[in-house]
């Protein structure tokens, strides 16, 4: 059975294969889409960065502008001061120039002269007794030398006026270079941190002013103000020292520890730098929505592709599956048909089945030979050529009629039609031929062949035997019975030599009747009723012409009749129901020696619901035992073991096979010493026939 | 003269109806059916008793056709007597033309009496 590997080769290899390359090829997909979010991600994050960048860049850009422009209006206050003070001394009246708007003291606390002592004397301010301030970084750094600019002093929280200030001054030197005094301006660092506040850094953005010391001027993180504090672990510094003049950093703040970018802008002329930052959640909330909403779809996408591979997987071992049942189908429908055809191969019998297109499909080895065609000479002819061929082979009396004259629409799936055809050649060969109409598409006819040449010849046999038979032993009992009768006339004959030439004569005649029996059996069974004569027969007539004719022992009576009045026919032979009737009527005299009245009697009766012509006949004599009822239809069975009733043991075997071929019945009632009860049961003929006899 | 023809292929069957008709006609006879047709055309029989199954050419049925298709002999009583005893065969002889059907073993005595109902 390697035959069934090699027409259905393992597929599961292949199938590992195709599931291989779904798996994969979902993991590159799944891996492309996760490096493509990352790279959206990261694109989309440098641009939002790189726009705050922008926005920083602008923000310190004008705060730069603002400090700028705040200390240089600052210096020119303090330049206008040193300058009339150098003119007029002392006498300076500052709180006169504040009045006169020549000071701005809506920027600047307060601007005064600090003597070259140290001793606060001038200010736009009433003075409360006398302030040195000799120990101040603003007077101390201008004590020694003329520096040429302006000092910006750490915020301080001031003595007099308790608020914090930062202090701007520059040296008064005198024309010979000594020194005078300083000019100071505070200025309220609160200033700054107002101007931050307008700045749209977000909710937790922070702006400030650094001194290069790393000590912050202003600063303000977030909605909280704070002066004086120290920055210098800010990266500005080293980054201004590197030469820096503006950059952007991202860090967290040790003030509050919020991740913040920030963007430096040194201010030129001072020892100044400005910062803003904003925090980098705040930027990057629209980013970070945006991102989430691209993981959501990215998500998605993962799982739909890994949906799609489970169910591809799902699907493909499903078929696969299906794949196996079916190819299990087709291996266990191709071992029946090798089966079936090695069966068919075998058989005894010839195969022709025809496909659906109504062409040779199939030829089994008996077929060819018997009728000593080649199966090649047959694949695919259709039916008239198969037929023709087939015909060819056969004699013309008994000629294939072909498939056309045997296959008819209204036989019945399964239904065989049947045909006998003659062989040309000797021996005499003789065909049966069957039409099967197959009930599937693919197998719709099969003919069949079986050599019924023995089956035939045996028939043919029998019947010429029993025809042979006859002639051959009547005509010696022709020659017996006839001289007997001749010498039996001579008058001259003694009385012992008639007494036995009367027995000879005698069993010459009972010898005749068993030949008639015999050869009258013999033909019933051989033709099965096929050569009766059907036709319908009145069942009264035929009683009353019967009963006329029957010879009647000397001194006995006819038999009485009584019959229906209503017309029963049936549908019979007449001439073997005649014969049946004589034989039961023959036997009803024979078996009551002693005399009595022989009835027939005609009438319906009713048996399993069919209605049915019942003969009756009945006689007085010495009946019958169980046991000899029993035995009444075997061959050659005698009631009388006497000897004293001549017959052949043949007539009750006659009756039956008659009434049998009729469709009816015979039975028998009777006991020892009361008579005899023979009837005859036939189906009564339906009302058409009955109508057509009646006519 | 008055002819009566016994045809039968049997001698025994032929001595059987000779000595029992021989007393009283002149009897012929024949044991095929050729012989049997030319003593016809020779002696014109008035009755003929006519076996069936015979060995040759022609067997009873045969010669019975043609008694009764020549006009010369075709008034000739024909009595078959035969070994064939069924009623289709008796039914298709008188079909064909014969007057009796003898279905053998038969009674010499009946035989002769229906001769004699012919041949006076």
């Amino acid at each position: 059975m390697n035959r069934g590997g090699a027409i259905w080769p393992d597929t599961s290899s292949r199938d590992a294969r195709i599931l291989l390359i779904v798996w994969v090829t979902t993991a590159l997909l799944l891996l492309v889409t996760l490096l493509h979010v990352y790279s959206l991600e990261k694109e989309d994050r440098l641009r939002v960065l790189a726009a705050a960048d922008r926005d920083l860049y602008n923000l310190t850009r004008v705060s730069q502008e603002h400090s700028n422009r705040t200390f240089r209006s600052a210096d020119q206050v303090i330049r206008f001061v040193q300058s009339r003070y150098l003119e007029v001394g002392p006498k300076l009246n500052l709180a006169d120039l504040s009045a006169r708007g020549v000071i701005d003291t809506q920027i600047f606390n307060q601007v005064g002269v600090i003597d070259e002592k140290g001793i606060y004397i001038l200010s736009n301010l009433p003075l409360k007794g006398k302030m040195d301030l000799s120990d101040r970084d603003h007077f101390k750094v201008h004590v020694a030398r003329e520096t040429g600019e302006m000092f910006v002093s750490k915020p301080v929280l001031g003595r007099a006026s308790g608020k914090w200030s930062i202090q701007l001054s520059r040296r008064i030197s005198r024309a010979d270079g000594s020194f005078a005094g300083v000019v100071v301006v505070s200025i309220d660092p609160g200033y700054f941190t107002r101007f931050y506040a307008d700045l749209d850094l977000g909710s937790k953005g922070m702006a400030a002013l650094y001194g290069l010391d790393g000590v912050a001027r202003a600063r303000m993180v977030g909605e909280v103000a704070d002066f004086g504090a120290n920055a210098d672990k800010s990266p500005i510094f080293s980054l201004v020292e590197a030469g820096g003049q503006a950059g952007s950093y991202t860090q967290t703040s040790v003030v509050d520890g919020v991740e913040r970018l920030y963007f430096y802008r040194k201010v030129p002329g001072f020892a100044l730098v400005v910062v803003a930052g904003t925090e980098l959640r705040y930027l990057l909330e629209g980013h970070v929505a945006a991102r989430d909403a691209l993981y959501f779809q990215a998500l998605l996408l993962s799982v739909m592709i890994l949906f799609l591979a489970t169910s591809l997987t799902y699907y493909l071992q499903k078929i696969r599956k299906e794949i196996a049942s079916r190819r299990l189908a087709q291996l266990q429908s191709h071992e029946r048909s090798m089966q079936l055809s090695a069966i068919f191969s075998m058989s005894p019998d010839g195969f022709v089945s025809f496909d659906e297109g109504r062409r040779v499909k199939y030829v089994n080895p008996s077929f060819c030979r018997v009728t000593d065609i080649s199966p090649q000479s047959l694949q695919g002819l259709d039916e008239a050529d198969f037929s023709a061929r087939l015909a060819a082979q056969c004699v013309s009396a008994a000629r294939f009629k072909g498939l056309g004259s045997m296959s008819r629409p209204d036989l019945a799936a399964g239904s065989m039609e049947v045909d006998i055809i003659e062989l040309v050649g000797t021996p005499k060969r003789l065909l049966q031929v069957g039409l099967l109409q197959g009930d599937t598409a693919s197998v719709p006819l099969i003919l069949y062949f079986r050599d019924v040449t023995q089956e035939i010849e045996v028939g043919r046999m029998k019947s010429e035997f029993l025809s042979t038979a006859a002639h051959e032993l009547r005509t010696p009992m022709a020659s017996i019975y006839g001289f007997v009768e001749i010498v039996l006339a001579d008058q001259d004959l003694s009385d012992t030599h008639r007494e036995y030439l009367e027995i000879a004569y005698r069993q010459a005649q009972v010898m005749t009747h068993i030949l008639n029996d015999l050869l009258d059996l013999a033909r019933i069974e051989e033709r099965h009723g096929s050569d009766f004569r059907y036709a319908p027969v009145n069942l009264q007539e035929l009683l009353r012409s019967v009963v006329h004719a029957l010879p009647i022992p000397v001194g006995r009576e006819r038999p009485g009749l009584n019959l229906s009045t209503q017309a029963l026919v049936v549908v019979a032979d007449e001439g073997k129901l005649r014969q049946v009737l004589v034989n039961i009527l023959s036997n009803a005299y024979k078996f009551s020696p002693d005399g009595g009245a022989v009835d027939v009697v005609l009438e319906v009766q009713q048996v399993e619901g069919i209605r049915m012509a019942c003969m009756q006949v009945s006689d007085q004599g010495i009946g019958m035992s169980a046991e000899q009822i029993a035995q009444v239809f075997t061959r050659f069975y005698r009631a009388d073991a006497s000897g004293r009733i001549s017959g052949t043991g043949l007539g009750m075997s006659i009756v039956k096979e008659i009434v049998k071929l009729h469709d009816g019945q015979v039975t028998l009632a009777s006991n020892l010493g009361m008579g005899t009860q023979v009837s005859v049961l036939l189906p009564l003929a339906a009302a058409g026939s009955a109508s057509e006899a009646a006519v | 003269m008055k002819y009566l023809l016994i045809v039968d292929d049997h001698a025994d069957i032929r001595r059987l109806l000779s000595i029992t008709l021989g007393r009283q006609y002149e009897v012929l006879e024949a044991d095929n059916g050729t012989a049997a047709l030319e003593v016809i055309r020779r002696y014109h029989p008035m009755v003929v008793l006519l076996d069936v199954m015979m060995p040759g050419e022609l067997d009873g049925l045969d010669v019975l056709d043609a008694i009764k298709a020549d006009p010369a002999s075709k008034d000739t009583v024909v009595g078959m007597v035969t070994a064939r005893g069924q009623q289709s065969d008796s039914d298709q002889a008188r079909k064909r033309g014969a007057d009796a059907y003898f279905i053998k073993p038969f009674s010499p005595l009946q035989v002769v009496s229906w001769v004699r109902e012919h041949m006076p």
